[in-house]
């Protein structure tokens, strides 16, 4: 086992959730190998049910949960973008799509195990945010929250492609997170281990 | 060539521990130096994927190699004379934190009987790293603050694959943690050297939702 055959093998299985959102065959390819030979119908169908039994019970759980959060930032961004401008509405409106696109994926996988991925509720309390800087800590807060359900959630998880996409998830609030510190005045990288309090 | 040698001996060692649930699985246990012995390869199929785990402690080895190209390159990169002093004091503190991420990742190693790798001793051992990493361009090529910049935010990226495969493999609640804080530092180092090259610019600060694992 070395970099180059890691870094071959992975591409091909990978992006489980990025995909999940158009497919429940998505990322499946590990599970294609396994299948060996057949129509490419067959083994499409064989990726499906097999991703379905790799995502347990308890993994749908944990994905509805950072699911549920991942709503509350959609809804978070959506209102807090009004407030900003400049480059703090524009790194807004870049991280609400990237939420989009989380909360796309986890209700894809959700769905492709034969789950219910949980809707957005009517209303949030975010508290009354006024002006920018108000907002950014508002969102600071709710992406620490979002790094907290992560950190916590991936260990749980059971298949490790999907622990690995959700941590690939962790990754970019990690990022949102800089940002937002970094427009606050603050540190953006404090720690050498991504924690929840940055 | 990739130091297959290093990585058999630790999983070796694991085979004793950790990984036992591992080779049970993977229908190798029928004696821990056998099984470390035919560990790697055999773990390959023929179209390229993993048949089973390759065990905590070569995993956490494979991430040592690369955490070690990376404080190569932050050192080679603060050495090269051309970096300002701001841009200087912000690498700093990116090599102090992969300095943290090795120093917690071998006690992790040690904690299963494994020993770290020792690091590139030169830059042709660095540069054999680099193209291991599938990263083609020879430092020696880079001529200012941009390009070592760029350079670095491509050896960051490259990791963050790596971390992503570990996460992916690793058996131990709290090695999965940690690894997937160590990942999501290493996404907020590329998108903050990004910032340095293009500054203001979110779009390439933050280019994707997923940070690892992308083609």
């Amino acid at each position: 086992m070395d970099f180059d055959e890691i870094l071959r093998y992975p591409r091909s299985r990978r992006a489980f959730l990025r995909t999940a959102g158009v497919g429940a065959a998505g990322g499946s390819s590990l599970l294609l190998t396994a299948c060996g030979g057949g129509s490419a119908t067959s083994k499409k169908q064989a990726a499906e049910e097999s991703v379905t039994l790799a995502i347990r019970a308890s993994d749908v759980q944990i994905l509805n949960g950072a699911l549920d959060l991942e709503h509350m930032a959609i809804a978070a961004y959506t209102a807090g973008i009004p407030l900003l401008n400049g480059r703090a509405r524009a790194g807004a409106v870049r991280f609400l799509g990237q939420e989009l696109t989380h909360a796309a994926a986890l209700a894809g996988a959700i769905k492709g195990s034969g789950g219910k991925p949980n809707p957005p509720r009517t209303s949030y309390d975010l508290g009354s945010p006024r002006g920018q800087a108000e907002v950014l800590a508002t969102l600071d807060t709710i992406e620490g929250t979002l790094i907290d359900v992560y950190l916590d959630a991936i260990p749980k998880l059971s298949p490790g492609w999907l622990r690995a996409d959700v941590a690939s998830i962790l990754a970019n609030e990690g990022q949102h997170i800089s940002i937002l510190r970094a427009a606050r005045g603050l540190p953006p990288a404090p720690s050498a281990f991504l924690t929840p309090n940055e | 060539m990739p130091d297959l040698d290093a990585t058999a001996q630790v999983a070796a060692a694991d085979a004793n521990g950790s990984t036992r649930r591992e080779l049970v699985r993977s229908g190798l246990a029928a004696g821990a130096a056998a099984a470390a012995a035919a560990l790697l390869p055999p773990l390959l199929s023929p179209a390229g994927a993993l048949a089973a785990p390759i065990g905590d402690a070569a995993v956490l080895v494979l991430a040592l190699r690369a955490e070690q190209a990376v404080l190569y390159a932050y050192e080679g990169t603060l050495a090269s004379g051309v970096i300002s002093a701001s841009t200087a004091q912000v690498l700093k503190m990116f090599l102090g934190q992969e300095h943290e991420h090795v120093d917690a990742l071998t006690v992790h190693l040690e904690r299963l009987g494994g020993t770290a790798p020792a690091p590139p001793s030169d830059l042709a051992a660095f540069e054999l790293l680099l193209r291991e990493l599938q990263i083609k361009q020879s430092p020696s090529t880079l001529r200012n603050e941009r390009e070592y910049l760029s350079f670095l935010v491509k050896v960051e990226a490259e990791l963050a694959n790596i971390y992503h495969f570990a996460i992916e493999q690793l058996v131990d609640d709290q090695l999965i943690q940690t690894a997937a804080q160590i990942m999501a530092n290493e996404g907020q180092h590329a998108t903050l050297l990004r910032e340095l090259i293009s500054p203001g610019n979110v779009r390439r600060a933050v280019p994707r939702a997923f940070v690892g694992g992308a083609t």
